[in-house]
């Protein structure tokens, strides 16, 4: 996000980008567009001795992502930036999906690069197997927790196009809808929260389609309940 | 949050962000972020 120009500039291309995807689809994208997103599901599927819904003091953990995007993904590369150095520091020192569907493929084959890996390359590696071994005990670990592209999306959930709108009337509490969702969150109480990714388990599970995805406005009812993040 | 403020508040996002896509295409920035994603990123791969 941060690298690529040869002076600094505003990224009003990035930024827009971000907008308009954010206002229509909100994290919708996380749910169904990203790739690692669907590699944690698949570990998470693998069968283990026990699957954590979630663990205590865990929504602390949620706002590290926040703290990422902060400072991996603004300060630290505006700082490199005033020193006339662009380094995308997220990219190069926590990004999991790069290390896996780039690095390493483009590594083993390669030879002219693998001449060239060092401690950053281990290091990258190190935090792809850490993220993979916590999928198998934790639903999306990075989605949760680390990642900074999910902290945005999930600002415009209030407000996205994409959203899940629930009938208090017609919920029987089976509670189903909080078992399934892989975010670890009660889809009833916070529909509209920003680690909801839209990925629509919930409504699949609901016996009584009290839960549903939609597209577009909400309706006016919905902009009245109560919602907590 | 009422209805009426969030369609305002979807509205002046949706313009801002219309604005900020069109002017950042006509200042030529597409360039660079094509050219970050389609040649190797060092950074991606642990190298750079």
């Amino acid at each position: 996000m941060s690298g690529g120009y040869k002076k600094p500039a505003f990224p009003f291309y990035v930024l827009g980008f971000l907008l308009l995807f954010g206002l229509t689809l909100g994290r919708w994208i996380c749910g169904w567009l990203c790739p690692f997103g669907w590699v944690q599901d698949l570990v998470y599927r693998i069968p283990f001795f026990k699957k954590l819904r979630t663990f205590r003091f865990e929504r602390y953990f949620r706002w590290l992502k926040y703290a990422v995007l902060a400072v991996l993904v603004i300060g630290l590369p505006l700082l490199s930036a005033f020193k006339g150095v662009l380094v995308p520091w997220f990219c190069k020192v926590l990004c999991p999906s790069g290390t896996l569907f780039g690095g390493i493929p483009l590594v083993a084959a390669n030879a002219a690069l693998r001449n060239q890996i060092g401690f950053l390359f281990w290091w990258k590696v190190g935090v792809l197997s850490a993220l993979l071994l916590l999928s198998l005990l934790v639903s999306r670990p990075f989605c949760r927790y680390l990642c900074p592209l999910g902290a945005i999306y999930g600002l415009f959930n209030r407000i996205a196009l994409v959203h899940l709108s629930y009938e208090n009337e017609t919920c029987v509490d089976c509670g189903k809808c909080v078992s399934v969702c892989p975010m670890g969150i009660d889809p009833k109480k916070q529909f509209d929260s920003a680690e909801c990714i839209r990925c629509g388990r919930c409504a699949r599970a609901c016996p009584t389609d009290a839960l549903t995805v939609r597209f577009g406005l909400r309706k006016r009812a919905e902009s009245h309940k109560k919602s907590t993040i | 949050m009422t209805r009426r403020v969030r369609i305002g508040i979807c509205t002046v996002l949706i313009l801002l962000g219309t604005a900020f896509l069109l002017y950042g295409i006509f200042s030529g920035q597409v360039a660079g972020v094509i050219a970050k994603a389609t040649h190797i990123c060092l950074e991606c791969i642990g190298i750079g």
